[in-house]
């Protein structure tokens, strides 16, 4: 049997949550200024606004996008389905875009999802673990041999974000205070970053760096990033072309190691440029 | 009540503090203000990384840093989290702060976080509950930790006494530190009809390392902690009373909502020296 404490917190707390409050009234004393369900419903009160404050804080553009009655009805919805289990504010919405793809009305309309989702990411490139950009000597300076096996680390903001809706055109248009496009199928791939200078980043993919790039982030190294680009391009030019994105990446800090790791007994599928010739 | 009280010789003192905000952050990165110290919230900085903790770095190179945090829930009755106090030793021991702090209070249950600083009822069981707990925490993190005292609306009719003998009797047998927030003393002694110099009366002196100081909403019947107004008149003389009965005590001004612009709290802060210097003069009786 639980204790006096522990059956007091949980009468409390669910009194708080907008379940039944009769128990919870039964441990209050009579307030000197006000009956104590008054008390208490200032405690009720301030749950659910530092949830939904939270929310908001989170979710600025979902929130525009939404307008006032739809959000209210995604906040109560949520706050509802999703009791806090995390320690900070910072992560209470991390299921939100899982919980706007699965809940009418939201999920008829899967650039919503889609807006949370790039709003989520975005912090999380905000906060993500540290790590020195590499420098494209570092690379270079790796002996031929081992080319063939090095692998880019990325920055660990680093992500991908991948949408079938323009959603991302209509988080720029609102975040420009102007108004949102209709929302339309436009599949898309994005990339976020936090740059050397702590910024948070993001631009479009084209279908090969797209391809390219999720090889290298699941750890493929430079001979695989060959093997992936020679799907779209004439082979003479692939070398080239798969230096010149590793280049990029490092150009814009999201490189934070180059690694190298032999291939045994595989052979690159393609010819190593000189390092002389790298762009 | 005494006059030109003396600090216990354990007592660090640190002088005159704001709390981190980063609505000012540029303005203090561009030009460090004056101000003898800086209290942060420990879980915004419990992240892996990004500007949180590069500007971080740039005031603990420039101030002492206390750490203050809020999801500790040394009151519940669920387990204590093991993974948090994980990450905030591993912050203890990069910020190297001059103490740490929580809030004597519970946040959730049942693995339900409320994200609120909730009440506990004043019983044997929960000092001792409570007790267990800061030596639990104590003893992981090797020093002493403060625990603040809350602004509260209800009572539980389960209390056997009053708010003060509570915190001092937790302070008294786990070894503990008090952080007094004067505004929550005012704001409970408001809205549960006591005397806050009864309070007073009651915390031991030598307990007592940190002051809070804040605004609150009056709401007539209520009175809301929301530490987002200047401190007001009845906050300033309370504090000049519980500087003159537990001597020179590092003091903050604790703003956590409707941030003004910097300038505005180092001119309270100065309010807030002006107080002290009036207490801790000898010969001044209250």
């Amino acid at each position: 049997m639980s204790s006096a404490l522990a059956q007091l917190q949980h009468a409390f707390l669910a009194a708080m949550r907008g379940q039944d409050a009769e128990l919870a009234l039964q441990l209050l004393a009579p307030g000197t200024r006000g009956a104590p369900d008054v008390g208490l419903s200032i405690y009720r009160n301030a749950y659910a606004s530092r949830l939904q404050e939270a929310l908001a804080s989170d979710h600025p553009t979902l929130a525009v996008y939404l307008g006032d009655q739809l959000w209210e009805r995604l906040c109560e919805g949520y706050i509802h389905a999703h009791p806090s289990s995390v320690r900070t504010l910072r992560n209470f919405g991390d299921s939100l875009p899982d919980y706007l793809r699965s809940e009418a009305p939201f999920r008829a309309n899967p650039q919503i999802a889609e807006l949370a989702q790039l709003e989520r990411r975005l912090l999380d490139c905000f906060d993500a673990a540290d790590a020195e950009p590499a420098p494209w000597s570092g690379l270079l300076s790796l002996p031929e041999a081992s080319w063939p096996g090095a692998r880019p680390q990325f920055h660990p903001s680093v992500r991908q974000h991948r949408v079938a809706w323009n959603s991302v055109d209509i988080w720029k248009a609102l975040k420009a205070g102007q108004d949102p496009p209709q929302a339309v199928r436009a599949a898309g791939n994005w990339l976020l970053w936090r740059d050397p200078e702590r910024v948070t980043r993001f631009r479009s993919l084209d279908a090969d760096e797209s391809v390219a790039l999720a090889h290298a982030l699941a750890g493929g190294d430079f001979a695989g990033l060959c093997e992936c680009l020679s799907r779209s391009q004439p082979v003479d030019q692939v070398p080239a072309a798969a230096v010149a994105l590793l280049k990029r990446w490092c150009e814009e800090g999201m490189i934070g190691r180059w690694e190298t790791c032999p291939r045994q007994g595989c052979q690159p599928a393609l010819p190593i440029p000189g390092r002389a010739n790298f762009p | 009540m005494d006059s030109g009280a003396k600090a216990p010789e354990s007592r660090p003192y640190l002088g005159f503090g704001l709390g981190l905000r980063v609505d000012h952050l540029a303005e203090i990165i561009a030009e460090p203000p004056a101000i003898d110290w800086f209290e942060i919230i420990s879980e915004n900085f419990m992240v892996a990384g990004g500007k949180p903790r590069h500007h971080l770095e740039f005031i603990r190179e420039r101030y002492p840093v206390a750490m203050h945090g809020v999801s500790l829930s040394i009151g519940s009755t669920d387990p204590l989290d093991m993974a948090y106090l994980r990450g905030l030793k591993q912050l203890m021991q990069e910020v190297e702060p001059a103490w740490i702090s929580d809030h004597l209070c519970w946040t959730g249950v049942a693995g339900i976080n409320s994200h609120d600083l909730l009440p506990l009822p004043y019983t044997e069981e929960a000092i001792v509950h409570v007790t267990d707990r800061v030596a639990q925490v104590q003893d992981f993190l090797g020093r002493e930790i403060l625990l603040e005292n809350l602004s509260s609306y209800v009572q539980f009719n389960a209390s056997q006494m009053p708010e003060w003998e509570f915190v001092a009797e937790i302070a008294r047998r786990s070894g503990c530190r008090l952080l007094l927030d004067v505004n929550n003393i005012q704001v409970s002694a408001r809205n549960h009809g006591f005397d806050p110099l009864d309070y007073l009366a009651g915390i031991p002196s030598d307990r007592v390392w940190q002051i809070h100081l804040a605004g609150h909403s009056d709401y007539g019947d209520y009175v809301i902690d929301t530490h987002d107004h200047d401190v007001p008149p009845e906050v300033w003389s309370l504090y000049e009373t519980t500087i003159r009965r537990f001597g020179p005590v590092s003091t903050m001004i604790e703003r956590d909502d409707h941030i003004p612009p910097l300038a505005v709290l180092l001119a309270e802060l100065e309010l807030a020296r002006d107080a002290h210097a009036r207490a801790v003069a000898p010969g001044e009786a209250s």
